[in-house]
């Protein structure tokens, strides 16, 4: 409620000064009430066991990186050696280049850099992070079973069995997987959906942390009935489609966008998992391999004696 | 058993310069497992794959000489073939070994490697692994097949005949465990249809990198032979060559099909010429490796040894091409995110590459690669 007084304080007297920015900010404020209301009363709890997941509503997200720092906290996550599993990204949304701008060459995370960067009024910002496929292609691509789908829906990974191929960094479509690249026995890293917090009830770190309740998390059926609810009571607010529903066969992470997906980078994706990409091309050739190899060498083989008889 | 003319012969100065090499690349290999990738590599969380995993599918079907010329000589008969078994044979099990030399270094947690064997961490529905798990099993069985050349030396009878009972069934299996993995490599990466560049990527990607790694295997086989026979001074085999050169060109024109085929229907012929230096690799790939060998093997130059010979010089050149291409450069990143292979990565690389063939040079001196041609008399054309 403090804040929320100080807000409008600011806001009363900004609203003098400059009269077109006030009236975006009072809307801000608007929503930033009922979305407190919403995410307090409208999602209940989860339910121990379902799928949990994350709706992430962009037209909310005001690029404060409060996320980013609880993540940090939470899992520990050392300053230099990789970002925080949740990553504020700066778009342009002209060239699509993407960045957190507090990145090395490697992609490792700069120490003290992360909250104090200005937002610029030309890029789009939104928060990337695993967004736990409903049928994730890391976990189908990796060779050892190291990353996996658990019970909770969450994709984690078991470092005893990792052997560090990045296959799976190379299989994601968002290209979320991050890798410890300076560590001598190094790992993938990603967003674990603080899963020990949800043994305990609680939801994960960044959802706690974010200010304006632009990140809510619940079961995933919930969660999609919120997002809808949202497009229907806010026609013209945000873009009609539910990012996350059914790309890439779904993910347990939803977004809402006041823009086109696809000025953030969102990729376009089938309703099809990507993972069926392998198993369907893949089972379809052996036909191919195991008829059409053996009929070729026999053709060659054929040739090749019948020209040798020749000479 | 050796040849009166085999004579000891001073060691050329080649052999020095791989032996420099392959120490080096041991060096800098033993230096990245300590380490890290960070230091040793310009990869990156926007090219995790670069010029090691490129390399390991490039050398993989180059090491096809052992399958290919193994299941000529054995499944169809022909003794020709059968002739040169044990080079091709040992230049497989060389190149298999440079493999997973090469896939250490890139492996980040290598000291887990064995966790692709372990059952219940076998994930079938990952290509990676198929590869891994059967390039493992593949080099020994390839260790099986080269193990009488090495035995002999010592006179163990017994294990030779054991072996030499089995091959047909070690043989076998490795085969179709090739056949399997040269396609799978493939297979890796149709998941990867958001990534790699239209102008390679298809559902039939596993079917080309098959019949890549057929003419492949025997144009590296052409080589090793033709090479080993010259400097070793035997008289070359030169109807074999006429006979592998027909086969390749065989292999190459349905490949040509294949892969142009495949663009035509699905409608992206247009990006040989619209895709800028994407198009230029694959024009460079098919000329350099397919239309200019055929070019000399439906030739005169077709019915002698050394055209064969340098046409599989360009069928390699041209798959080392396809390979970098699909492995590493094919594979979209954002244009802004870079990568240039770090020296130590080149180094180490060489390196391995260095040590195989100074393998292949001690042990072709050490043991007989042509024991059938160690009965004749010397000069009889084979």
């Amino acid at each position: 409620m403090q804040i929320i007084a100080a807000l409008t304080g600011t806001g009363a007297g900004a609203g003098v000064l400059f009269p077109s920015q006030s009236l975006a900010f009072t809307k801000l404020i608007a929503r930033i009430i009922q979305t407190e209301i919403n995410t307090k009363y409208a999602v209940p709890p989860p339910i121990p066991g379902a799928k949990s997941g994350m709706a992430i509503d962009l037209g909310l997200c005001i690029g404060c990186r409060r996320c980013s720092y609880a993540c940090k906290r939470e899992n520990s996550v050392p300053d230099t050696i990789s970002p925080p599993y949740i990553m504020l990204m700066e778009i342009d949304p002209i060239t699509l280049r993407r960045g957190s701008s507090i990145l090395d060459e490697h992609g490792n995370g700069l120490k003290n850099r992360l909250m104090y960067t200005k937002l610029r009024k030309d890029k789009e910002y939104m928060p990337l992070q695993c967004n736990h496929c409903e049928a994730p292609p890391c976990a189908k691509v990796c060779p050892t079973k190291a990353t996996y789908k658990d019970k909770d829906g969450i994709v984690m990974i078991d470092y005893d069995k990792c052997i560090g191929c990045r296959y799976c960094m190379v299989a994601c479509p968002f290209s979320v997987p991050r890798f410890e690249w300076d560590e001598v026995l190094p790992r993938v890293t990603k967003c674990t959906f603080c899963s020990d917090r949800l043994a305990a009830g609680d939801g994960p770190a960044c959802a706690e942390a974010c200010p304006v309740g632009a990140i809510i998390w619940g079961t995933r059926g919930k969660l999609l009935a919120e997002a809808k609810q949202r497009l229907a009571d806010n026609p013209g607010e945000y873009e009609d489609y539910i990012y996350g529903e059914k790309d890439g066969g779904g993910t347990s992470v939803l977004y809402l966008s006041h823009v086109p997906f696809d000025k953030l980078g969102f990729p376009e994706l089938d309703s099809e998992p990507v993972s069926d990409l392998s198993e369907e091309a893949g089972v379809a050739i052996l036909p191919t391999l195991f008829v059409g190899a053996p009929l070729i060498m026999a053709g060659a083989y054929y040739l090749a004696s019948k020209r040798i008889q020749e000479d | 058993m050796t040849t009166a003319t085999q004579e000891k012969q001073a060691i050329p100065f080649s052999v020095f310069v791989l032996g420099g090499l392959t120490l080096l690349g041991l060096v800098l290999g033993i230096y990245r497992l300590a380490v890290g990738l960070g230091a040793t590599s310009n990869l990156s969380d926007h090219y995790p794959w670069g010029l090691w995993i490129a390399l390991d599918v490039f050398l993989i079907p180059a090491a096809g000489a052992a399958f290919t010329v193994s299941l000529i000589s054995h499944f169809f008969g022909r003794d020709d073939y059968h002739k040169v078994l044990r080079p091709a044979v040992l230049t497989g099990l060389l190149g298999y070994a440079s493999v997973v030399a090469i896939l250490i270094l890139d492996l980040g947690r290598w000291h887990q490697f064995y966790s692709i064997l372990i059952p219940s961490r076998i994930n079938l529905h990952s290509f990676l692994e198929e590869v891994a798990l059967s390039v493992t099993l593949y080099t020994m069985v390839l260790i099986l097949e080269v193990a009488p050349t090495i035995l002999e030396k010592w006179n163990l009878r017994v294990p030779i005949r054991l072996i030499k009972r089995g091959i047909m069934i070690v043989a076998g299996i490795g085969i179709l465990i090739s056949t399997i993995h040269q396609s799978s490599i493939g297979s890796m990466f149709l998941i990867l249809e958001h990534r790699l560049h239209p102008i390679w990527w298809t559902p039939i990607l596993p079917l080309l990198f098959l019949i890549q790694a057929l003419f492949g295997g025997i144009a590296m086989a052409a080589i090793v032979i033709k090479l080993t026979q010259q400097k070793m001074r035997m008289p070359v085999s030169e109807n074999l060559f006429v006979a592998m050169g027909k086969l390749i060109r065989v292999l190459l024109v349905v490949y040509l099909i294949c892969k142009v085929g495949d663009l035509l229907l699905t409608g992206e012929l247009s990006l040989l010429f619209t895709s800028g230096v994407y198009s230029v690799l694959v024009w460079v790939e098919l000329i350099l490796g397919v239309l200019f060998p055929l070019g000399f093997l439906f030739s005169k130059l077709g019915k002698r040894a050394d055209g064969v010979f340098w046409a599989s010089v360009w069928i390699i050149v041209g798959l080392f091409f396809n390979r970098v291409s699909v492995g590493w450069i094919g594979l979209q990143a954002p244009a802004w995110a870079t990568y240039v292979p770090h020296w130590i990565e080149i180094f180490s690389s060489v390196g391995v590459i260095a040590g195989a063939m100074l393998v292949y040079v001690i042990a072709a001196r050490l043991f007989d690669l042509f024991p059938e041609h160690s009965h004749k008399v010397e000069g009889e054309k084979i």
